[in-house]
């Protein structure tokens, strides 16, 4: 409890009779750089829009601070937000924006003007007080929105989307930016994206959510090692998902071959997910491989290849390699007990934390 | 909550005393007759005296013939204005007239067309001798449509130059040529506008009572002058609204088949054609737009007292204008009536379009159809309701009912011109105010009002346009105590030519102008400012 800053508990949202939100729990701990990760239509801003108090949820409770903060209105929040389209007034020039929320709150001239500059050269923007929104490019108005909204110095900062209408390197580029600025500010920031790479490479923790609910949280790592389910495996990084069976715990057979893994805690013979990341897959010669497939197609995306291929029964395998192979070739496929992820159908993130916990202390 | 009611309360009083009552008070007093008993009688006259169903005929027929010409007219002008560069400043041109009070363009034509006016004057020097022009059905259409062209050019205009120019460069892709271009999808793209004109152009044109007076004589009947000498002159009532009952009828069926017209600024690629016939047609309506004013201007200059022939330079006419203190009386009446009630109809106007962007589905849809009723309104029915319901109200006519009806007929322009401005704004634009931390209250007059501030600027400025330029309402509800400047023209106008008139124009002409120039220059300079701010405090650093 001690450090928790913002906690929902069993909160539901639904606009008539379109339920968007479903009994949603999470606990947002001081300091740390949260990412909440789903398709579009997903129900994030929606998570956003009830932290910042612009609406109110059907049921379940929201706390700030230890307070439940339901019926505070959102311009009496210690939450600020950056959103997507930026929402800078237009008749407003980047320092007026930026003092905004301290006029409002009556901060005295010349302390505005003093952290109006600090925050402008935190975001990198110095000197740039007096120009027109309309007079600065897409990446500079990301910036004064980011700076408007940290200078009132709220303890927590959402974004929403908020590098989604960048270009590619300036998306990149943005995102160290990001990172470093809540290190350096010590504020929580809650981050909403649909981008998994984007996720993957700025957060301590992910929430990933989707048709209102929430999937799976934890560190980018621990979700891309272990994802829960079959839409966290999708939708986090590519992935080869097959169907198995666990025959009993770190052993489990896919087509009728068995294969050396690292997971326990299932039902004998339980009928299974299993995941192979393509990245972790290697191509040898035939007779080396654990399986055998025929390449179909291959492509050069720079950094390597992006091969398909099949095997006896007709699974489809990706695999990523920095080697080039043949279309048409029969290759082996070489992979380690640690890089197969076994999952159960319909686990639940509790039933799945306790099952890894328990083996994981045998150990 | 609180803010909500306050605005509300304004803007629900207009639609409950402006529009709805005053049409509830002509539909119930239709069912009178002239000493006051309830009757049906005025409905059965009506429909079995000829003369009543003639004379909707006529009107109807006249009505047509007069949209029709102002639409083979405007449609190729928009059409070639489209393809020109500049083609904003062009439009600007044929908007233009629209400023000068309507009672002086119609004026002009008085000049114009008489026995001895220009038009016979040339007509005999090309050897076709002269003729009787004023007081024919003829002329009393063309000045109709003179009238009406740029209200017909305008939505087509702009229908047409919202159209993207890749659907014309596809239709040439695939094989069409200029014309079946034009037939398949130009047309057809521009139906929304063309709807728009004909809707703003049909329903005056029903029910015309003062250029029908001025320029068709008695010849010419409608259901305006019908209504108006009910009214005004014969004092039956009851007969005059059953016959604005069947007006607004009439105004149900145009605007149910022409559909709800969309009016909006496009932003589609200039195109640089050279249309040499398209540019000689353009010139011509432009001369056939302007050559009235000019005319006017011109004799406003003439020693001589009449329009037929220039007696030699002179200011006598603007001497005369000076010295005439009941004229500048009643200007000054019109410029008050007229700050006034744009000032009034701004604010509660703003606070309509508030009202109706935080509303909701078949509320917004109701109240923006009766928001728009006094748009599109004919004048004549407008004046008549009002006058009926300030009679029942027992307020004398006079400043007073003039002040309220201007008020009543700009809050819808001021709400439509506001309206656009505030659905333009982002809505989170104002959940960023309130993240912030601003109140309600704040909210409102730091963000939402300045970011709308043009749209509230420009409907100020159309209601002031429309105030001094009505004529038809004020007519009914100014008592013999007070007058304006469209009443007192027309007034004039009826007994002849008179070149104080002309005088008066040529000024109202030129404040018109720099009124355009200064909404121009204002509506840049509110954009501005902050920048011009910016490079000081730049310079400054
Ligand atoms: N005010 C609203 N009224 C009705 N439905 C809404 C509203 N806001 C969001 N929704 C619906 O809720 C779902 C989730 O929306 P949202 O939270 O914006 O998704 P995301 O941000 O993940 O793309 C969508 O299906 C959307 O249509
Ligand atoms: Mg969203």
């Amino acid at each position: 409890m001690s450090n928790n800053i913002m906690e929902f508990r069993h909160v539901s949202q639904q606009f008539g009779n379109n339920v968007v939100l479903r009994d949603i729990d999470f606990e947002i701990e001081a300091g740390k750089f949260y990412t909440l990760l789903g398709p579009s239509g997903s129900g994030k801003t929606t998570i956003l829009r009830l932290i910042a108090g612009f609406d109110q949820p059907t049921s379940g409770e929201i706390y700030f601070d230890g307070q439940q903060i339901n019926d505070v209105p959102a311009n009496r929040r210690q939450v600020n937000t950056v959103f997507q389209d930026y929402a800078l007034f237009p008749h407003m020039n980047v320092a007026e924006n930026v003092a905004f929320g301290l006029q409002i709150k009556g901060v005295k001239k010349a302390e505005t003007d003093r952290r109006v500059k600090e925050a402008l050269h935190l975001v990198q923007l110095d000197g740039y007080g007096p120009r027109e929104i309309t007079a600065m490019s897409g990446g500079q108005r990301q910036r004064v929105a980011i700076a408007r909204a940290i200078v009132n110095r709220p303890k927590l900062l959402l974004l929403d989307e908020a590098l989604s209408a960048l270009d590619h390197k300036l998306r990149v580029e943005m995102q160290t930016e990001l990172r470093q600025l809540q290190r350096q500010l010590g504020i929580t920031f809650i981050f909403v994206t649909h981008d998994q790479e984007e996720a993957l490479a700025m957060s301590d923790q992910i929430m990933i959510i989707n048709d209102g609910t929430i999937q799976q949280s934890g560190t980018p790592v621990d979700i891309y090692d272990e994802p829960l389910n079959h839409f966290v495996a999708d939708f986090i990084g590519e992935s080869n998902i097959v169907p198995g069976v666990m025959k009993a715990d770190y052993l489990v057979t896919i087509d009728g071959q068995d294969f050396e893994c690292v997971d326990a805690g299932m039902r004998p013979n339980e009928r299974v997910e299993v995941v192979i990341r393509p990245e972790d897959l290697d191509i040898t010669t035939a007779d080396q491989g654990k399986l055998t497939v025929t390449v179909d197609t291959q492509l050069f995306r720079g950094v390597d290849y992006q091969i398909t291929a099949h095997d006896q029964r007709d699974h489809e395998w990706k695999i990523n390699s920095i080697h080039q192979t043949t279309v048409g070739a029969q290759v082996g496929l070489a992979f380690d007990p640690e890089d197969i992820h076994v999952m159960r159908y319909n686990e639940s993130e509790e039933d799945f934390d306790a099952r890894l916990d328990s083996y994981e202390e045998d150990d | 909550m609180r803010q909500k009611v306050i605005f509300t309360v304004p803007y629900a009083l207009w639609i409950l005393l402006f529009v709805i009552a005053p049409l509830v008070l002509i539909f119930y007093q239709s069912f009178f007759n002239i000493d006051g008993q309830v009757t049906l009688g005025n409905y059965a006259t009506y429909l079995t005296s000829g003369v009543y169903l003639k004379m909707t005929l006529n009107s109807v027929w006249y009505a047509f013939l007069i949209t029709l010409v102002t639409l083979v007219i405007s449609y190729p002008t928009a059409y070639v204005l489209n393809h020109l560069p500049n083609r904003q400043f062009w439009l600007l041109l044929v908007i233009l007239p629209t400023w000068i009070n309507l009672l002086l363009k119609t004026y002009a034509f008085i000049g114009l067309f008489s026995r001895t006016g220009t038009v016979n004057q040339f007509l005999q020097f090309v050897g076709l001798g002269s003729h009787q022009l004023l007081f024919t059905d003829a002329s009393f259409m063309f000045v109709a449509a003179y009238i009406e062209i740029p209200f017909m050019v305008l939505p087509i205009f702009n229908s047409l130059a919202e159209i993207n120019p890749s659907l014309i460069n596809a239709s040439k892709d695939l094989g069409a040529s200029q014309w079946q271009t034009f037939t398949k999808v130009v047309w057809p793209l521009s139906l929304p506008g063309v709807k728009a004109g004909i809707q703003a152009v049909f329903i005056p044109s029903l029910s015309l009572f003062m250029i029908t007076r001025l320029i068709g004589g008695n010849r010419v009947i409608t259901l305006g002058t019908a209504i108006e000498e009910h009214f005004l002159t014969t004092q039956n009532w009851g007969m005059g609204s059953t016959i604005g009952v069947i007006l607004i009828l009439a105004m149900f069926i145009v605007m149910f088949v022409t559909g709800e017209g969309r009016q909006k600024g496009g932003t589609a690629l200039m195109k640089k054609h050279r249309f040499t016939w398209g540019g000689l047609y353009l010139a011509l309506v432009f001369v056939i737009l302007y050559a009235p004013i000019l005319y006017l201007m011109i004799f406003s200059f003439s020693a001589g007292k009449t329009m037929e022939k220039y007696h030699g330079f002179s200011f006598q006419h603007y001497t005369d204008l000076f010295a005439d203190s009941r004229m500048i009386t009643i200007v000054i009446n019109t410029l008050i009536v007229a700050l006034l009630a744009s000032l009034i109809a701004t604010i509660i106007g703003t606070m309509g379009a508030l009202v109706i962007k935080d509303s909701r589905g078949t509320w917004r849809n109701s109240l923006l159809s009766l928001n728009n009723v006094l748009m599109v309104s004919p004048d004549v029915i407008i004046g008549a309701s009002f006058l009926i319901f300030f009679t029942v109200l027992g307020i004398r006519l006079g400043f007073v009912s003039v002040l309220l009806s201007h008020i009543a007929f700009c809050i819808p322009i001021v709400v439509l011109m506001v309206l656009p401005k505030l659905n333009e704004l982002s809505p989170t634009l104002v959940d960023a105010a309130y993240d912030l931390g601003a109140s309600r209250w704040q909210t409102l007059s730091r963000v939402i009002l300045p970011a709308i501030a043009p749209g509230i600027f420009a409907g100020y400025f159309m209601a002031l346009t429309y105030s001094l330029d009505d004529f038809a309402v004020t007519f009914f509800v100014t008592g013999n105590g007070f007058s304006t400047l469209s009443v007192e023209i027309y007034s004039r106008a009826r007994q002849g030519i008179n070149l104080e008139i002309n005088a008066l124009s040529t000024l109202m002409f030129i404040v018109s102008l720099l009124l355009v120039v200064g909404y121009y220059f204002i509506s840049k300079h509110s954009g501005r400012r902050n920048r011009i701010v910016a490079v000081k405090e730049g310079d400054a650093q």
